[in-house]
């Protein structure tokens, strides 16, 4: 249920690695940086939750809202009878802190609603229209899930579905906002690329930009060929059929393939004939990166040589976003990395398709990253290729486009405090002052500083038109501070860049549907001319002049964002057949966006009346060793997720006399408000026991006692986490009459360190460390006291795309008094090896294995229907180790080969298969073993 | 585990006595609508929603029924102090109106969307996702004296003269033998691309109307089926027409109100709703009261459409409103049953119910009665004291 930025084309990618390790052994962390005060803005069908300094937005928001409400009421003739609660960031930043959702938020994703709650939470990017398009996206979501749980429920038919996402995301986007320059950018190139996904086999790009847009299609030729009516009658008839696609069939009279006739072929009807008058960009212009995805090109010449030609490009071509080089000289070389992002705190997250680059005449390259809490600006020297300096403005949370002044002591940047409102600044690097140039709601984006230095050339919303999303051209005066139109009417103007003299402004524009590059002279004389440069079926971005009379810029073709180039731009300026007069009317306002003023008040944080539920679950099950047992779960937590409450209770008696003893409960209390994130609770377990030490044993073990725990995370990808506990346990021996009682309080400190990148399988890219210090104790009786040492370092090398090769170094060491064992063997660590056979107080391990595509996808198709298994991976290993306690015996090792398929994205089958090489590596194993599980790759 | 078996056979008998208590409608009386009984879906064959019997707010609920399963918007119908109440589950439940005690229930269709049909001893039913999708049901022996099937029916039947009209979702308007259950004569809108029908029909007894999804509203001679006329809207039709003296009454999804001539189709006069209508309306010899999706609800002269007042609602109207003597009922997805002054739009009451309001209140005798999307049906009376 989310609403996607352009850039989750890359994002959907590598979201995954994002997702899972957070709830693995390693794991990145959710920072929360920053401490929120929040405030619920009531209106007459939200509770609007804001925090102090984003007064404004919020109103501005809870106006979108009631409208948006008014809306869908009508449309979806439905209304919700509950208050839904928005929640509200002022900055994609603080988004990513939010605990309504567990996992991490990547930068494309625009907002969710999250139905458990029916929370909507969505962030400010800094466009009013596009904050009002991704409410009334996610208002949809909630209209619609209210809307098929009323129609069930009238039907008494269990409500265990929902429409598939195609749908659920088309009507979002079909009823939020109008079909615009991005999603014709999409469609078309899909089209005349020869990708286009038939609906009928639309879960092959489940979850993708691609997959919005072509269900926002779907949905509006829904809308024109059969009627609008029928987008509510797919809702109103859901009951009637147990798969979506035979409500289709009922509904529209057609099923999923006769469909596809129709609306493939009308949009093929839509978009060949553009190849009348437009071009693919691969056919006419000169690729210079086309692998990846690649943005925001910038040229540089050094002052003083005359053959060195580099272009510097933002650009993800291995998961993580980095800065690259290219010379331009011999574009046919692969890029240089220059920069590498997204693995160290300094780098944390470069803002892929966000922020332009610019060099200074003395070599100087500027670009943003978060870092901590903030963006920050870095200045980073060419010629030494090292950072010289890193701006970071207190009063600046989010950073945009930064351009520097031609004489390279000044830098305008367009940014944004906590009001969420982008604004431009300069700041003096000499003065070390920061001055604000504009300061409203409007949004004003890519600054370009002029050759002469009197003004700078920006894209902002403040115009007429602005209230539909619409960007025009401006220029600040830097003398008079007087903002004064380049550009004027209904179209998008964006990414202006000046010519070295100064005589010519670049832009993109997306005049006629498509976004192209548009070209006109910088005179006073009004009203000016502006050129059409490129005639790209699809869209090309962020234009910039090269040296002479070239231009670089990204184009997407083929699904991805390509950087090309284009020579003799002035001759293309003379021969253009399209040219456009620029009309301004200056006497027409701006746009003012509407406010409510609502109820306001102030809550406290912890929402101390407000928890609900998250999860209950009961359950009973049966162990053929253990007997029966039945429980409970639930969790609580407050409608911000800072505040959780676990409980858990189920008794594993056996008989009726056993029925008080043996109840187990725990409840702990988990506090995700503040950076240092705690949590504490107690518990009480009690029941039989088998305990895998030599020899094994069952044993009946009681155990009370209580537990606090903290993590402070260092950054992104460190954090030092430490747990104290103390419980009493009471351990009965069964069949024997032995039993030892004993009062436990146990420390542990551990350092986390992980940045590694994630395939379908495991990790790819980065490294993963850990290692943990404990101590344990038996403070009355004295029967145990040992201490542990846990070190465990993961390391990846990316060979290619899909490819790498990954190390693991395992020491664990446990010693004192009744310390316990570790085990090990199996596909998880020594493979060739029983599951767990390896048992000892020390440890060690070592693995080295390669990991590559193996086969991508096999269908195996029968008449009635067809198997698909994709993204089978393969592997080959060798592994070391052996586990003792106080003799060491011998080294075991094995090496082999495997494969691993990934299931649904949560589940990863393994199969391995080798030799055993025992007796201190002498002795190779005869025959190959075999070994079949599950579980990701270390 | 002899207890557990115990429980698991108690469970079997309880279910099984359930279901054969429940299982057949049979009543003991023979049922014989007045006059003032409300037996089809906006009262008459005019579909009006008009009703004489004036019940004076304020109002009291007496009691509530749970029917366990969702309603359409054509409500109920009442005889002979027993309230048929058919739900979305395809049970039709025969309730007592005095007691709002369950006297029987069975399960038919897989819906029953619009209100059954009452005549003398039977019901007509229309249904959803059956082979046989409407028939006359013999409440006395509990067993269906025809059955037909006319098409997937989300709609009322209507019942006039000697003949059923039903329109269904494969777009066909049928005339049925109301004795015999024989199909009189067909109506299909188009040869292809046929639209579904959700409007049920109306007739003045010479001509029959409905509206359709395609957006037309069609006219076809009551006797053979022959079509007469078309009026085209922008949208679909799934508000139901009303017929009072030679004007037909019907909203439109393209948020328009219309009144047309029922002898040759033409437009008297139309009024913008600025919202899509899927409501149909309630009218009086000189009134048209219509709701939109909107939450707004317009008295208009039914000559030239002019408005005389209006009244906003939290919420949207779902279906329509019903005139009760100088009253106004008319029930809001807002959850409030509103009763307003039928001469000024004055809010003479209202009522806060549990849930959503999505079909029409319906007067019979001195109860009025309301449909609840949380699947209860509350009777409301004029006081306490005046039922005693």
């Amino acid at each position: 249920m989310k609403k996607f930025y352009f850039i989750f084309l890359l994002l959907s990618a590598f979201c995954n690695e994002l997702l899972y390790s957070q709830f693995f052994y390693f794991g990145r962390n959710k920072v929360q940086y920053t401490q929120f005060d929040w405030h619920v803005l009531e209106t007459e069908h939200f509770d609007i939750y804001y925090y102090n300094g984003m007064e404004e937005l919020a109103e501005k928001g809870a106006y979108f809202a009631e409208q948006s409400y008014k809306n869908l009421e009508q449309k979806f003739n439905h209304n919700v009878l509950t208050r839904i609660p928005l929640i509200f960031y002022s900055t994609h930043l603080h988004f990513q802190q939010t605990n309504v959702t567990p996992g991490f938020i990547p930068e494309g994703v625009g907002g969710f609603f999250e139905f458990i709650k029916g929370r909507v939470v969505i962030p400010f990017n800094g466009s009013l229209e596009q904050f009002r398009h991704v409410i009334e996206h996610e208002l949809v979501h909630v209209f619609m899930y209210s809307k098929i749980n009323s129609v069930m429920r009238d039907h008494r038919v269990f409500t265990d579905r929902l429409p598939p996402l195609w749908f659920v995301e088309g009507i979002a986007e079909y009823w939020s906002t109008d079909w615009d320059s991005q999603a014709e950018m999409i469609l078309r190139d899909a089209v005349l690329n020869n990708y286009i996904v038939p609906l009928d086999d639309i879960e092959r790009i489940y979850g993708t930009f691609l997959m919005y847009k072509e269900g926002q299609s779907i949905v509006e030729f829904i809308a024109e060929k059969f009627g609008e009516e029928k987008i509510l009658l797919l809702m109103e008839n859901f009951w009637r059929e147990t798969s979506f696609e035979k409500v289709f069939k009922l509904t529209l009279g057609v099923d999923y393939e006769e469909f596809d006739k129709d609306w493939i072929y009308s949009l093929k009807k839509k978009y060949y004939p553009i190849l009348l008058d437009h071009d693919l960009a691969g056919n006419v212009t000169e690729e210079l990166v086309i692998k990846g995805f690649n943005s925001k090109p910038v040229f540089y010449k050094q002052q003083n040589a005359d053959t060195s030609r580099k272009m510097y490009f933002v650009a993800n071509h291995s998961g993580y976003t980095s800065i690259y080089e290219l010379d331009l000289n011999n574009p046919q070389k692969k890029p240089k990395l220059l920069i590498e992002g997204e693995r160290t705190d300094e780098f944390e997250a470069f803002h892929l398709f966000q922020n332009k680059l610019s060099i200074s005449k003395d070599g100087i390259l500027i670009f943003v990253t978060k870092s901590g809490e903030n963006d920050v600006l870095h200045l980073f020297d060419i010629a030494g290729k090292k950072i010289i300096e890193t701006l970071r403005f207190s009063e600046l949370v989010a950073l945009g486009s930064a351009s520097w002044s031609p004489d390279g002591k000044q830098i305008v940047i367009s940014a944004t405090g906590i009001t969420g409102s982008y604004d431009l600044y300069i700041w003096n690097l000499d003065e070390k002052v920061l001055k604000k140039l504009t300061n409203d709601i409007y949004d004003d984006r890519d600054p370009s500083w002029s050759p002469d230095g009197k003004m700078i050339a920006f894209s902002s919303d403040r115009t007429p038109f602005g209230k539909h999303g619409v960007y025009n051209l401006f220029s600040f005066n830097i003398e008079t501070s007087d903002i004064e139109y380049l550009t004027y009417g209904g179209n998008n103007y964006y990414s202006p860049d000046w010519s070295a003299d100064g005589k010519w402004l670049i832009f993109a524009s997306d005049i006629g549907g498509s976004r192209n590059i548009w070209m006109m002279q910088n005179e006073s004389k009004h009203p000016r001319e502006m050129v059409k440069i490129t005639s790209f079926t699809t869209a090309a971005f962020d234009p910039t002049f090269a040296d002479s009379s070239r231009i670089l810029f990204a184009v997407f073709e083929n699904y991805s964002f390509q950087i090309r180039t284009i020579e003799n731009v002035y001759a293309i300026y003379d021969s253009s057949s399209t040219r456009r007069t620029v009309n301004i009317i200056p006497f027409e306002e701006k746009w003012i966006p509407k406010s409510i003023i609502g109820v306001s008040e102030t809550k406290s944080l912890k929402y101390i009346d407000e928890y609900s539920l998250d999860i209950a679950q009961s359950q009973i099950s049966t162990d053929p060793v253990f007997g029966t047992s039945g429980g409970a779960f639930v969790a609580l937590s407050d409608l911000l997720g800072n505040e959780q409450y676990y409980f858990l209770i189920y008794n594993t008696a056996q008989s009726q006399s056993e029925l008080l003893n043996s109840f187990n409960f725990a409840i702990s209390r988990v506090s995700l408000t503040q950076r240092t994130n705690f949590g504490y609770g107690i518990f009480r377990f009690s029941g039989r026991r088998y305990d895998l030490t030599d020899p094994d044993y069952f044993y009946f073990e009681r155990v009370f006692g209580g537990y606090f725990a903290l993590s402070y995370p260092l950054s992104k990808f460190k954090r030092i986490e430490s747990v104290t506990s103390i419980s009493n346990s009471e351990k009965e021996i069964i069949e024997t009459i032995r039993g030892r009682k004993a009062l436990f309080l146990s420390n542990s400190i551990t350092f986390v360190h992980d940045n590694s990148l994630w395939g379908p399988s495991g990790p790819l890219d980065g490294s993963r460390f850990k290692i943990t210090f404990a101590y344990t104790s038996d403070i009355q009786y004295s029967n145990a006291n040992y201490y542990s040492f846990i070190f465990d370092y993961r390391y990846y090398i990316r060979l290619t795309q899909r490819s790498a090769y990954a190390m693991r170094y395992w020491l664990f060491y446990n010693g004192g008094q009744e310390a316990r064992r570790f085990f090990m063997g199996g596909n998880w660590d020594l493979r060739g090896y029983p599951r767990w056979s390896l048992r000892g107080q020390k440890l060690w391990l070592v693995s080295h294995e390669l990991r590559f595509p193996f086969i991508d996808q096999i269908t195996v198709k029968f008449p009635f229907f067809g198997l698909t298994f994709a993204g089978l991976r393969g592997a080959a290993f060798f592994d070391a180790g052996n586990a003792w306690d106080k003799v060491y015996t011998e080294t075991l090792a094995s090496y082999g080969a495997g494969l691993r398929l990934n299931l649904g994205g949560f589940l990863v089958l393994r199969y391995d298969f080798g030799k055993r090489i025992e007796n201190n590596l002498t002795t190779v194993q005869k025959d190959y073993f075999h070994q079949f599980f599950f579980g990701w790759d270390f | 585990m002899k207890k557990f078996k115990l429980y698991i056979f108690m469970m079997c008998i309880m279910v099984t006595l359930n279901s054969l208590s429940c299982s057949v409608i049979k009543v003991t009386k023979q049922i014989k609508p007045r006059a003032t009984d409300w037996v089809q879906y906006g009262g008459s064959h005019l579909r009006t929603n008009y009703s004489k019997i004036g019940l004076k707010p304020p109002l009291v609920p007496v009691w509530e029924y749970d029917a366990e399963a969702g309603f359409g918007p054509y409500s109920v119908t009442a005889a002979d102090s027993i309230l048929f109440v058919g739900n979305l589950r395809g049970d039709l439940h025969l309730v007592d109106i005095q007691s709002g005690k369950k006297i029987k229930k069975q399960k038919f269709g897989t819906a029953i969307s619009g209100s059954v049909a009452l005549t003398t001893g039977s019901v007509y039913i229309a249904m959803l996702n059956n082979s046989k999708t409407l028939g006359k049901f013999d409440l006395l022996n509990g067993k269906f004296e025809w059955t037909i099937n006319a098409g997937q029916i989300e709609t009322a039947p209507l019942l006039y003269d000697k003949q059923v009209f039903v329109t269904s979702l494969e777009g066909k308007l049928s005339a049925i033998n109301a004795r015999t259950g024989i199909l009189n004569w067909e109506f299909v809108a188009a040869k292809k691309n046929v639209k579904p029908m959700r409007s049920a029909p109306a007739t003045d007894g010479n001509t029959v109307v409905v509206g359709s999804d395609d957006g037309n509203l069609y006219a076809v001679d009551i006797d053979n089926g022959n079509f007469k006329w078309k009026f085209t809207t922008e949208k679909s039709i799934f508000s139901s027409p009303s017929i009072v003296g030679n004007a037909v009454v019907f909203g439109s999804l393209d948020g328009y109100l219309y009144c047309v001539n029922i002898a040759d189709g033409n437009l008297i006069w139309k009024k913008n709703f600025s919202a899509p209508i899927f409501s149909s309306q309630a009218v009086s010899d000189s009134f048209v009261y219509a709701g939109s999706s909107d939450g707004m609800l317009r008295c208009l002269d039914i000559k030239d459409g002019t408005e005389k007042w209006s009244f906003k609602a939290q919420s949207n109207f779902y279906a329509a409103s019903l005139i009760s003597g100088n009253i106004l009922y008319i029930g809001s997805l807002d959850k409030k049953l509103y009763a307003l002054d039928i001469h000024t739009g004055n809010l003479v009451w209202s009522y806060l119910m549990k849930s959503r309001i999505k079909s029409t209140p319906v007067v019979w005798g001195g109860y009025l009665f309301v449909l609840t999307d949380n699947q209860i049906v509350t009777a409301f009376v004029e006081s306490i004291a005046d039922r005693k």
